[in-house]
């Protein structure tokens, strides 16, 4: 029976309030203020319940149940103006009786956080700003710059370098002297485009070499992984083998 | 999806029946009823 019809069971406890739906056109015709207040405001609150416990999340059912007795509370209180403690009592009653029905109703857990974003280590982080500058100057100045395309597709080859290098906090040291070099480099020579230097004729092979040693670079650092990876299944297969032999 | 049960502690083993009756009497009369006498209030 667990959590069986939950959705029509909520919207049935909602519609215990359907006589406020009828006070609302006595209230607006003999002109009774309060008393269309109280109703409306039970309503709003008894949809508001309703909406909540349909959405099922972890605690969704406790606050619809409390906004259940809220609504309870203050039609008695404001709507049939009943002494305040026994108002509140009926809240209170209300709220047991919504408990007590939609206990049984399975709640969902709450959606998971966002998953944080990936840390660039410290030693990185200075390269990794300076490919975000470098590429904002690209964006901006590069129709008018001479190869662009290359331009871009260089750092675009040293952003992968980098990002392959953040789960690598061993190999920094190396790759990112690598990198420091081209993006000074690669600085430089922005500069003295934007200054509206003419490119040699040697610029355009010099970037495609950047771009392919940082692509050596992440193969290099690949095929360390699978190296470092084969010793490991044969360390594991010989101690398999010593072992259960 | 995994299914929280949310338990009560004041009520924890009431039988099912028993919970339901005592549910929809409870909201019957504080709801209910109140909602019903607004109709004869002014």
């Amino acid at each position: 029976m667990r959590g069986r019809f939950a959705g029509l069971r909520v919207w049935l406890l909602v519609g215990f309030g359907w006589p406020l739906l009828l006070k609302l056109p006595i209230g607006v015709l003999f002109g009774q203020g309060v008393g269309l207040l109280a109703a409306m405001l039970g309503i709003g609150l008894l949809v508001l319940a309703g909406l909540r416990m349909q959405r099922g999340q972890a605690g969704d059912m406790r606050r619809g149940a409390v906004l259940f007795g809220v609504a309870a509370g203050l039609v008695a209180g404001l709507g049939v103006q009943l002494w305040p403690p026994i108002a509140v009592a009926l809240g209170f009653g209300a709220w047991a009786g919504v408990r007590l029905l939609t206990d049984d109703i399975p709640e969902a857990e709450a959606p998971p956080p966002p998953p944080e974003p990936i840390a660039v280590p410290a030693p990185l982080q200075e390269a990794e700003d300076r490919l975000a500058a470098l590429r904002a100057r690209m964006v901006w100045g590069a129709p008018v710059l001479p190869l662009a395309p290359q331009l871009r597709v260089t750092v675009e080859a040293l952003e992968r370098l980098l990002r392959d290098m953040i789960p690598r906090p061993e190999r920094i040291p190396e790759a990112r002297r690598f990198l420091a070099m081209q993006l000074d480099g690669l600085d430089r020579i922005l500069v003295r485009l934007e200054a509206g230097a003419e490119p040699p004729a040697s610029l355009a092979p010099l970037l495609d070499g950047i771009a392919n040693a940082a692509d050596e670079w992440r193969a290099r650092m690949r095929a360390a992984e699978t190296e470092a990876l084969d010793i490991q299944v044969k360390v594991m297969a010989e101690r398999l083998r010593e072992g259960g032999g | 999806m995994t299914q929280v049960a949310a338990r009560l502690p004041l009520w924890p083993q009431l039988p099912l029946a028993l919970r339901y009756m005592l549910g929809f009497g409870l909201l019957f009369l504080c709801l209910w009823l109140p909602a019903f006498a607004t109709l004869f209030r002014r």
